[in-house]
């Protein structure tokens, strides 16, 4: 019998093969893009869940609200940590951390500049599961300059020789190997090369970060199985308040943020690269469901239709003594292997698609779907239900039908076939609908955020940090540079949009300015206004130009002016205080020389924050160029050279301004490329369903149309009758999607300060597009059967 | 072997009922040769429909082998009906997707008869209706009156007490339809029970008792 129903298929198949493909590549598709999102997903989702200890392991943060400034912040007390172990019964390990960034590493008369470093006590190991390949646990961590190299960085340096026990040079430091580590895992949000001892630090950090009042580290601990947050929590506040009793004053509150919600809850200010974001993994999920639910809802669609295809059949089984169960048995049975054959191409897909995908996101994704129980459990779950929904049609309603009906003629669709119908294709549209005007949304506004005005000017500016003697020897090297032909212009300072100093005890004209605005502050060179392309709104800048004296006083933005006070303006008299890179204490002083006009200081997802910008020649360490567009190479060789007359024991290295921007919007940019591919690909299933529709539509009308052709209808006449009940669902939809769309791009715009405004235009446009794809498919079929020769369709009856 | 009681057949159209079977009492006794006629729209093939288990009745009792079919269920019916009728259409009526020989199969494969049996079966019928020769052709690839061979051949198969025939010939040549004609003969004369519908004097002369039919009344008998 299941060889009887297998050939039936096989040969139904082969019989009407445009349809059977169109019907398995739409679904393979949509599952495909489905899989690969929930991959996607499901990685995202596993942050730091590869710890054995993950459900116990906690970052401490500390909630900092002074005077109404509410900081939520990682950074906590250098001695913190060993309190709380030796303090809370609770807390069974804890490990200061931090991450230092690449580092400057020597070795045998080689130098590289790619490894990055992280600081960590020896509890670490114990409590996060990095595990070991070379080296002892206990011990790895225990001395001053121990590294722990990670399987690759020592495959690196030594080759084949054994690591344990070689010294590498980093930042003038000699460190000795003390283990290998297998290599981190993309999922984890530590991200590190090799691990040195916390002690390891300079003496002056060491020194300055001793006391409770200096927070600059990462402290992480392990707690019980059965301890109480809370209870933790509260010890761990009242030891905060009690050691430090200047946080008495501001409400200062201890707590512990679970590892595995590190990546994707970026809540709190912490210093990582690459947080992903739970808006994004929401956002993708509901695409996947989309997708999936529109490829479905095609594969029902086009399986219903066709089914009243075989009433005939339906009703000849049972004719030579087919019953229910088993005319329902054979049409589930039908739709289950041809779901499973979609499944299993869109394994095939999956397969081909994830490395481009991995590409995309950064990770190394793998479907494993036996490993992995939410990719599977999906799997299972498509093909149970579009099975039963596809399948239940034909399976219940054909078969209750009396024979003698559907044996008369071709099968009686009732009128809520139809309407069902026609209701999944207008929530097909109007699903492809908010999805083409998402990808409009994204596209805009990412296009929006590159071309706003920065307030500076960010073509060919290349910046990078002043090392050795290059930095020692600025003030000649820049008289050198500033002579090459190919360079417009040579300062120092920190360029724009990379972070900012904090600034406090603000006084202006004498009067204190409140704590809660955080201004920045900068130190320039003279001429960093006039290079940067800033715009002085009143006074004059540093430039020499200006007067002997012009060097002096501040100049700040037109945000710190309004921020400042009413009053303020050219000639105020400020007064405020820092921490210089070692934190010791500055003071600084004088007057209000110029305002400039705004410029973006920070990522544009942030708003512009004041700025007080001095002439400072002790504190730059960055150094800016301007150069002739089209002479980059030339300006940079200039660079080259002077670096390695000066700093050649340092390696080369040098960034475009506008190139560091895009960086920062990596990740909207990876969101869009993705988002833009599997909406097309959304729409390429939603269209794929509706050829099969229109066709279907075309063929079930063959009769009809060739009388109507006879009776002396014109060809557009046709191609009208077939395509308007299509337009109609197109715009029945356009109704339900724009309200959606407007609300859900709406949303998703709010988390930028500077943003697009989404017009009616975009709207429309979308609408337009759905018009146009279903006119092309539509269309397409009922031209294909308004012009085909009705003395055809008619003798074949 | 079959009993009509008052059998009456309507359709709701509108308000008002159209009646196509009114008040049909009929029997149909073991070996016998019945052919129904009547001009078009008489009700015959609702007759027959009713009679084959296709169809169910507004009204009356049926009573097939003393089982009483108007109180059965889709089931029981469908039950009874497998075990002992075989149907014979105007226009044939074979599966498309299957060859001659599955589209005989089919009817065992739903009486879940075993394989080997199966197969003994089937090369039976192709012999007896020297059909063995097309086994394998679709059903596209023959001619009408080699269709309805392979059509009665099928209803024959799983060895039913009744015969049900809706116009056999109708779709045929002359000659074909003697061959038809001269197949039911035979099987007549081998004691199988046989209904026909048809319009043509001259087949349903092949039949001992032939029932007329008009606007859904039993005009005559015998």
């Amino acid at each position: 019998m299941f060889k009887h129903y297998l050939k039936i298929q096989v040969r139904n198949i082969i019989k009407r093969k445009g349809h059977s493909l169109i019907n398995l590549v739409g679904l393979a598709v949509g599952m495909a893009s489905c899989l690969a999102i929930t991959v996607w997903v499901q990685d995202e989702l596993s942050y730091d869940r590869f710890h054995r200890n993950s459900d116990h392991l906690y970052r401490v943060w500390v909630l900092w609200n002074d005077s109404g400034e509410v900081i939520r912040s990682g950074l906590t007390p250098n001695p913190l940590g060993a309190a709380l172990k030796e303090e809370v019964p609770e807390v069974i390990g804890t490990t200061r951390y931090n991450q230092e960034g690449k580092q400057f590493i020597k070795y045998n008369n080689r130098s590289f500049y790619d490894d990055e470093m992280a600081l960590a006590d020896s509890d670490f190991l114990d409590m996060f599961s990095f595990p070991l390949v070379r080296g002892d646990k206990q011990t790895a961590l225990a001395d001053k300059y121990s590294l722990i190299v990670s399987e690759s960085m020592a495959e690196k340096y030594f080759g084949s020789r054994d690591p344990i026990g070689e010294v590498l040079n980093i930042n003038r430091q000699d460190f000795t190997v003390t283990a290998v580590m297998k290599d981190i895992p993309h999922n984890s949000h530590m991200r590190f090369d090799c691990l040195a001892s916390f002690d390891s630090r300079p003496q002056y950090l060491i020194d300055l970060t001793a006391q409770w009042n200096v927070s600059a580290y990462y402290t992480y601990v392990q707690l019980r199985e059965s301890a109480s947050l809370e209870n933790v929590t509260a010890t761990a506040t009242e030891l905060m308040k009690r050691n430090n009793p200047k946080s008495e004053d501001a409400i200062t509150e201890l707590n512990l943020q679970p590892i595995a919600r590190i990546h994707l809850h970026h809540d709190i200010e912490d210093f990582i690269e690459g947080h992903g974001s739970l808006t994004y993994v929401y956002l993708f999920t509901a695409l996947a469901a989309l997708i999936l639910v529109v490829a479905s809802i095609n594969y029902m669609n086009l399986t219903t239709a066709r089914a009243t295809e075989r009433a005939r059949e339906v009703g000849l089984r049972k004719v030579i003594g087919a019953d229910r169960t088993g005319l329902i048995r054979q049409f589930l049975g039908e739709t289950f292997a041809s779901t499973l054959m979609a499944v299993l191409l869109a394994l095939v897909l999956v397969e081909f698609f994830l490395p481009v995908l991995s590409e995309w996101s950064g990770k190394q994704l793998q479907l494993g779907l036996l490993s992995a129980t939410g990719p599977l459990l999906m799997t299972i779950t498509v093909v149970v239900v579009t099975t039963l929904l596809a399948g239940s049609y034909p399976a219940l309603v054909l078969s209750s039908y009396m024979p003698v009906k559907v044996l008369k003629g071709r099968a009686y669709t009732g009128p809520s076939g139809v309407l069902f119908r026609r209701i999944l294709v207008i929530g097909q549209f109007a699903a492809s609908i908010i999805l083409i005007a998402g990808a409009f949304t994204i596209q805009s506004q990412l296009n929006y955020i590159r071309d706003k005005e920065l307030g500076f000017d960010k073509n060919s500016l290349i910046y990078m940090n002043m090392r050795g003697d290059f930095r020692r020897r600025y003030a000649t090297i820049k008289e050198e540079l500033s002579a090459d032909p190919s360079i417009v212009s040579v300062t120092a300072g920190r360029p724009p949009i990379m972070g900012y100093n904090s600034v406090f005890d603000i006084r202006v004209d004498g009067r204190e300015v409140p704590d809660e605005i955080r201004f920045s502050r900068e130190a320039v060179d003279t001429n960093f206004i006039e290079t940067m392309g800033m715009e002085i709104k009143s006074g004059h800048s540093f430039s020499s130009a200006n007067g002997d004296a012009s060097h002096k006083g501040f100049i700040v933005n037109e945000t710190a002016r309004v921020l400042l006070g009413p009053d303020v303006g050219v000639g105020s008299h400020l007064a405020f205080s820092g921490h210089s890179n070692r934190l010791d204490s500055l003071h600084f002083e004088g007057n209000i020389i110029g305002i400039v006009k705004d410029f973006h200081h920070r990522p544009l997802r942030d708003n512009i924050s004041p700025v007080i910008m001095y002439y400072g020649p002790d504190e730059l360490y960055d150094v800016c160029v301007r150069v002739v567009p089209g002479r980059e190479e030339k300006a940079i060789t200039a660079l080259r050279t002077q670096w390695e007359t000066h700093a050649s024991e340092y390696p080369f290295e040098y960034y475009f301004i506008d190139d560091t921007i895009d960086e920062f919007y990596r990740t909207e940019a990876r969101l869009k490329e993705m988002f833009g591919v599997f909406t097309g690909l959304a729409i390429l299933v939603s269209c794929l369903g509706l050829i099969g529709l229109a066709s279907h539509a075309s063929d079930r009308r063959v009769k009809e149309i060739g009388i109507r052709r006879v009776l002396g209808a014109s060809i557009s006449n046709i191609i009208k009758l077939m395509s308007t009940e299509f337009f109609v669902l197109v715009g029945l939809a356009s109704l339900i999607a724009i309200p959606a769309a407007w609300y859900i791009t709406g949303r998703w715009l709010e988390q930028f300060v500077y943003r697009v405004n989404i017009g009616w235009g975009v709207f429309a446009v979308t609408v337009l597009l759905a018009g146009v794809m279903a006119g092309a498919t539509v269309g397409y079929q009922a031209i294909r059967a308004a012009r085909a020769n009705p003395i055809e369709s008619l003798r074949c009856e | 072997m079959l009993k009509l009681n008052k059998i009456t057949k309507h359709y709701k159209t509108g308000s008002s009922n159209t009646y196509v079977l009114r008040n049909i009492n009929l029997e149909v006794k073991e070996g016998e040769f019945v052919s129904v006629m009547g001009p078009s729209g008489a009700g015959k093939s609702t007759l027959l429909h009713i009679m084959g288990m296709l169809d169910v009745a507004s009204e009356g009792e049926y009573y097939f082998l003393d089982n009483p079919v108007h109180e059965f269920n889709d089931k029981k019916r469908s039950a009874l009906y497998k075990e002992h009728l075989g149907f014979i259409f105007q226009s044939y009526h074979l599966i498309d997707e299957l060859t001659v020989y599955e589209n005989l199969e089919t009817p065992l494969l739903y009486k879940k008869v075993k394989s080997s049996q199966r197969k003994s079966m089937v090369c039976d019928m192709l012999d007896r209706f020297q059909v063995v020769g097309k086994k394998d052709l679709f059903p596209h690839q023959l001619s009408g009156g080699q269709q309805q061979l392979v059509g009665v051949a099928r209803a024959l198969i799983s060895q039913p007490k009744l015969l049900l025939a809706d116009e056999p010939t109708g779709n045929l040549h002359s000659s074909q339809g003697e061959e038809i004609m001269d197949w039911f003969k035979t099987l007549n004369d081998e004691g199988m029970t046989i209904v026909q519908v048809t319009h043509s004097e001259k087949n349903a002369a092949y039949g001992g008792r032939i029932i007329k039919l008009v606007d859904g009344w039993i005009k005559s008998d015998g």
